[in-house]
This record gives C-alpha cells, sequence and structure tokens, in this order.
C-alpha cells in the first residue's frame, strides 16, 4: 500500500486524466491535476471547498475546455470530444445542480436518458428497479419531485445508456440526513451492476464507506491519493478533512 | 340579431387567431430554444407570402398550384431560417441574449430591403377566387377560405402538440429548452436541436404568412414586420416560450382585435393587439421573461 503524499498512477485504469489545466475566463483553477479510474472501482474526490472539485468533474466532461492535459478511456483520446459525444462513448454525468429537466416528466428524463442506450426498455425496467420511488412517478413531472427523489432522477437519467463510468457531482447534497446512507448505497448497486464511478463529495466520512480510492485536491492540484482504508485511518487527512 | 353579430365576431377572431396561433408558436418555439426574441422573425411571414405568390406565377419556372406553390415556399423559408441562423446568430450565440436580439433587428432589415429591392414596394396577391360566404347553422356566415384557414390552424397545433410530446425530437427540444447544458450532457447534440427548431420556426412563420395573405390580400414586403407586433402580443400574453401559452394568447388577441374592430372602431385594429402587448409588459412582466416548454 502507498503512503498517503504520492499519487499512483495506473496504466491500466479504464479512465486516465492527466495534467487537466482548466478554468473560468483568465481566471485558472486547476493546475495540472491526475485521476484515474479503474474499472468497476469507485473513487472518491474530495478537499476544501475551492479546490477545484466541480471544476475537474465539468472539465473532465467537457464542459470546461480543456487547457491542457488529456483525457484516455480505454485507451482512446477523448480529449477532443465535446460533451453530447461523451455519453455514446460510455460516460455519464450527474451534474450537482439542475440536473434534471424539470419540464420533463420523469417517463420523459428517462427517454432523452435513452437517446443513447441500446435496449430501453430494458434499462428503464432496471431504473425502475433500483429506484421504485420513479416508476411511481413516471408521469409525473421532474419539477414537482422532492430533493432526493431528483437525485436519483439524475442518476437514473445518467444511467440509461449503462455507462462504463459514471461522474457523479455530491450525490448527497441537499438530502435529509436520513436519505445520504441510501444515496451512497445506490452508488454501491451502481458499481455492482458494472459502471465505474468517480464522485465529488463533501460528506466524505459516509462517502468513504463505499469509496475504494480517494483523490485529495487542494488549490486546484492534486494533494494525496490513497486507499479508502488507509485515508479512514489516518490522523492527518481526519484532522484536516474530516473534521472531529 | 345581437346574437348573430357576436358569433360572427367571435368566427372572424377565430380565423385572425389561427393566423397568429401559427405565428406565435413559431416565434415562441425559437425563444424557447435560443432565449432570444427574433426580431427577423416577420420577415419569415412575408417571405412565405412572395414565396407563394411567385411560386404560383411561375416566377421561378411552371407555374405550381396554389397549395402545392405554399408547402414548397414554406420549407424553402424553413431553410432560410435555419441559413440565417447559421451565418448570423450561431456565431455569436454565447454572447447572450441581447447580441443576438440586437442582430436579429438587422437580419431583419437586410432581408426586407432584399425582398424590396429586388420586388419593389408595390403590393402583391394571391391567386384566390373571390368567395361568397355561406351560412352555417343560420347563426355565422365565412367563406371556405376562412374556413380553411381555421382548419389549418387547428391542424398546425396539434401537429405542434404531437412533435413536442410525443417524438424524439419534441423531447430533444423540451429537453434543449428546458436546460441546454444539461440536454448536451445528456448526450443531445443541442446544435442540431438548434437548427430544426429554426427550421421548424421559420416554416411556422411562412405558413402564418400564407395565411394571411389568402385572408388579407394584398400585401406589401413590410406585412410581416407590421404583423410582428400582433404575434408578439400573443407570444407575451401566452409567456414567451410557452407553446400552449401562445396559442392561448392567439385566440385572444384575435378575439380582442376582432371585438374591437366590430363594437368599438375599426380604425384600430392593430391598436387593440398593441393595448394589450402594453397591458401585459405592465401587469404581467414576466411574460417577456418566459419559460420553457
Amino acid at each position: 500500500m502507498a503512503d498517503i503524499g504520492t499519487i499512483r498512477r495506473f496504466d491500466d485504469a479504464l479512465f486516465s486524466a492527466r495534467g487537466i489545466e482548466t478554468g473560468y475566463g483568465d481566471l485558472q483553477v486547476l493546475y495540472g491535476v491526475d485521476v484515474d479510474v479503474q474499472a468497476d472501482e469507485i473513487v472518491l474526490l474530495f478537499g476544501p471547498n475551492g479546490a477545484g472539485k466541480s471544476t475537474l468533474m465539468r472539465a473532465l466532461f467537457k464542459q470546461l475546455p480543456l487547457w491542457d492535459g488529456t483525457i484516455e478511456m480505454d485507451g482512446q483520446d477523448f480529449s477532443t470530444l465535446t460533451s453530447n459525444e461523451m455519453v455514446p462513448n460510455g460516460v455519464a454525468y450527474v451534474p450537482q445542480t439542475e440536473n434534471v429537466f424539470p419540464n420533463l416528466t420523469v417517463g420523459e428524463n428517462l427517454d432523452i436518458g435513452s437517446i443513447h442506450a441500446a435496449d430501453p426498455e430494458e434499462r428503464r425496467e432496471t431504473m425502475f428497479d433500483l429506484f421504485p420511488k420513479l416508476g411511481e412517478r413516471r408521469s409525473q413531472d421532474a419539477s414537482t419531485l422532492s430533493g432526493g427523489e431528483r437525485q436519483m432522477l439524475a442518476m437514473a437519467r445518467a444511467l440509461m445508456p449503462d455507462p462504463d463510468l459514471l461522474l457523479i457531482d455530491e450525490p448527497s447534497a441537499g438530502l435529509a440526513p436520513q436519505l445520504i446512507e441510501r444515496a451512497f448505497e445506490h452508488v454501491d448497486t451502481i458499481r455492482q451492476a458494472g459502471t465505474a464511478v468517480l464522485m465529488v463529495e463533501q460528506n466524505v466520512k459516509a462517502a468513504l464507506e463505499v469509496t475504494d480510492r480517494a483523490y485529495a485536491l487542494d488549490m486546484g492540484e492534486n494533494k494525496f491519493e490513497a486507499d479508502a482504508d488507509t485515508i479512514r485511518d489516518s490522523e492527518r487527512v481526519r484532522d484536516l478533512y474530516l473534521g472531529k | 340579431m345581437v346574437l348573430d353579430n357576436l358569433l360572427q365576431t367571435v368566427v372572424f377572431g377565430l380565423i385572425e387567431g389561427s393566423v397568429i396561433a401559427v405565428g406565435a408558436v413559431g416565434l415562441t418555439l425559437s425563444y424557447g430554444v435560443t432565449r432570444f426574441i427574433n426580431f427577423a422573425y416577420g420577415e419569415f411571414l412575408t417571405y412565405g407570402a412572395y414565396l407563394t405568390v411567385f411560386l404560383a406565377a411561375g416566377l421561378f419556372g411552371s407555374s405550381l398550384p396554389l397549395p402545392v406553390a405554399a408547402v414548397v415556399a414554406i420549407v424553402l423559408v424553413g431553410l432560410l431560417g435555419v441559413a440565417v441562423s447559421r451565418v448570423f446568430f450561431e456565431p455569436i450565440s454565447q454572447r447572450g441574449a441581447l447580441p443576438l436580439l440586437i442582430t436579429s433587428i438587422g437580419v431583419s432589415f437586410i432581408l426586407r430591403n432584399m425582398l424590396q429591392g429586388w420586388v419593389g414596394v408595390s403590393a402583391k396577391q394571391l391567386p384566390v377566387p373571390l368567395m361568397r360566404r355561406q351560412d352555417y347553422f343560420g347563426l355565422v356566415r365565412l367563406t371556405d377560405l376562412e374556413l380553411g384557414v381555421i382548419v389549418v390552424g387547428v391542424v398546425t397545433m396539434l401537429a405542434i402538440h404531437l412533435l413536442l410530446q410525443r417524438t424524439m425530437l419534441g423531447k430533444r427540444m423540451r429537453a434543449t429548452s428546458g436546460n441546454r447544458s444539461l440536454a448536451e450532457v445528456a448526450g443531445i447534440d443541442t446544435t442540431n436541436v438548434v437548427r430544426q427548431t429554426w427550421f421548424i420556426s421559420a416554416a411556422a412563420g411562412a405558413l402564418s404568412g400564407v395565411l394571411y395573405a389568402v385572408l388579407f390580400s394584398p400585401f406589401r414586403p413590410v406585412v410581416g414586420f407590421e404583423y410582428l407586433i400582433v404575434i408578439f402580443a400573443a407570444t407575451l400574453l401566452g409567456g414567451i416560450g410557452r407553446p400552449y401559452g401562445a396559442m392561448l394568447g392567439a385566440l385572444f388577441i384575435g378575439l380582442a382585435m376582432n371585438f374591437g374592430s366590430t363594437y368599438l372602431s375599426a380604425n384600430y385594429t392593430r391598436a387593440y393587439a398593441f393595448l394589450i402587448l402594453v397591458g401585459v409588459l405592465l401587469v404581467r412582466p414576466e411574460g417577456i421573461r418566459g419559460g420553457e416548454f
């Protein structure tokens, strides 16, 4: 097991982002971040506010232009793909906010998700099995859903094409405390169904319960990377990021 | 007698409401996905009417029967809409609504004056036969053409409804309207959706122009630009970006214009629409902020 402090490289990773630099306008936010996700892994990104976690997710999904760096999946160069081309190439993304179409029904949100699905009907049934609440509300406008239901719908929409990798920005954001654990259980179920997960999460303690590996970001740079167990046992991390 | 007059006014309101509704839905659809008010929209009406006249008169070779000429003209204007958006609007689409809106005013000048330079300012008219109004149920009287305009209006509204609710293109349009960035994230090529919407919007404008020309020939190159205010009134009354609101707004404006003409003064037909437009902006300014469909 590597020490905290080094950033391991996984050459056989499913998804590799190296030297990612991006920002908004003239403001640079990321200064060369590396992230690898292996097949069937749940990887956590954490760090203080303003570290650039959400910015990294947006850059990885081409919602922001890459100033520098490369993104590869399965040995293919993804650096020049546009956002809408990521989905047919096996990557899906759940933004932190405004992640459902409020003016579409639950069913129609999944229809949009099914655009790049090989077998939409089967996927829809799988989603309704995973999130039974959505099945009950399938003809309701998404704007009428509760925060927790929206988060489920956002995940279900992203999972419709059965992606190889799911990027989730704060699955527990805005959820009532008793729902947070459920959200991470869902993440674990998603992984068991064969989709690797890269997630940003403020609620590090709860997220580490299902996480395999984690990266800490700070000031737009990699701070350290380690297995979840190592991080849980590390006093330094506990003091810095987990509180109490 | 009083009742006859009232019903006849309602029918005239429905006829004009159909013309407005087709135009208003087209305008509101393009707003819904692009988030700016296209002031060049009136030119789509004008070009629809003029191209129909020219195609029917055989200006481009053999003369086509009027309905065929109208369909061809509508498709051509749809393509014009796509071309206009690619040349003028796409390059500045990231700069926000105001530059786009002002550009669209410029585009409207270009299109209008190009047409004027080509055909002059003299009035043209569609080769529609003069018709006698027929009695329906002994209550209202209207020509076959007027009845046809209502039918085309209703069919168009149904078609738009089915497009938006039942087709994947319609759902992509609604998703793009609801949240364009999320639509991209969900794997929708929104640039393509916007182009398809421009086609539908411009084609609806052209159809509205043809219906207008059928009812109110003769017309000049400013016809669409002048009628735009009426379409705006309907669109804003329904909340811009909302197709079903535009349909209702159009009915209301059509009725208001004809009731005003019949019972107040026929000199101010468009002023009634304008008055409602001002009223909407005063009382319900959120109408102009718009929504998604």
